[in-house]
């Protein structure tokens, strides 16, 4: 470090001289000088948005899988869709009161209940949708 | 509240009077504090010794002029730090300010404290320039601003203040030497 005794005269400089010299603090010092628990404040105000931020989508994707469930949302473009089989043109007749069962394996698309239909002719795509 | 009630307070024992010296010179301090450290923790380290400076020394002291007062304290805080920290490796203002004297400067340390003569010498020095160039070499060399900083404040170029602090410089060594001071 070098010699200081300059800085030392400096200090001899009367109250007046200081006092009309007096700048206005920076904006950098206004930024970085505010106190510590201020500095903390905000940024634990950011921390704590961000978290909620994120909370909610990470409940919202949550509670739309488990409560919606894929089958139920008509625009849904989970990865499930993409491992479906190839659609094909191929028309599947159903007669009244037939009581059917849908497999996955031969119909390409997954089983949700059994029931009946009416007689009508629908391909693959419109029986999933429904 | 104005600094005459906040020094009453301190003579009080009021902790209300701090914390309104840390609301009205806290930034002031911090700016004299990074002036001369350059470094944001160290700075605010300087700044809390600063204030418990205050509280210890008010009362017995009672400051005219407090804001020059708690300058002081901050800025010699601030300068014994940087001389503890001689090993550090970034450059501040002050640091700057060393180098720009060194050519005025002789080696082995002066205790300037009770030095009346230099005292007289300094002031006198100051009493006699144009109050424009006085306030320019005081915040370089009091606040240890930076000669941009000085220039952005003042409106001009950084070269306009770095020739006028050179020149400056210049007639304080002569005004020095005439009055018999050796720094």
């Amino acid at each position: 470090m070098k010699n200081m005794n300059f800085m030392y005269l400096m200090d001899l400089i009367d109250d007046k001289y200081i006092v009309e010299a007096k700048m206005i603090p920076k904006t950098k010092a206004d930024f970085i000088g505010t106190s510590r628990f201020t500095s903390f404040l905000s940024s634990a105000a950011s921390v704590a948005a961000t978290v909620l931020i994120l909370g909610a989508i990470f409940i919202w994707t949550l509670v739309g899988k488990d409560i919606l469930g894929p089958h139920q949302s008509s625009n849904n473009t989970s990865s499930d869709e993409t491992t479906d089989p190839p659609i094909t043109t191929e028309p599947i007749v159903y007669s009244e009161g037939l009581e059917f069962e849908l497999n996955k394996e031969k119909d390409g698309y997954k089983v949700m209940g059994i029931g009946t239909c009416e007689d009508t002719v629908i391909n693959k795509s419109e029986a999933k949708r429904s | 509240m104005n600094d005459n009630q906040i020094v009453e307070m301190l003579f009080l024992r009021s902790e209300t009077a701090l914390s309104s010296v840390q609301n009205k010179y806290g930034k002031y301090c911090y700016q004299i504090a990074y002036n001369v450290l350059g470094n944001d923790s160290d700075a605010q380290e300087c700044v809390n010794d600063t204030y418990l400076r205050v509280w210890q020394s008010i009362p017995p002291n009672q400051p005219k002029n407090l804001l020059a007062y708690i300058g002081r304290i901050a800025r010699n805080l601030s300068l014994d730090r940087l001389r503890k920290n001689s090993a550090q490796k970034h450059r501040s203002s002050a640091t700057v300010i060393l180098e720009e004297v060194s050519d005025i400067v002789s080696d082995g340390y002066r205790d300037f404290s009770d030095d009346v003569f230099a005292k007289i010498a300094i002031n006198s020095f100051l009493e006699k320039l144009p109050a424009k160039d006085r306030k320019i070499f005081v915040q370089r060399y009091w606040y240890s601003y930076s000669a941009k900083d000085i220039a952005e404040y003042i409106g001009k170029d950084e070269y306009f203040v770095n020739v006028k602090l050179a020149r400056l410089r210049a007639k304080l060594k002569v005004h020095l030497e005439k009055e018999g001071i050796e720094l």
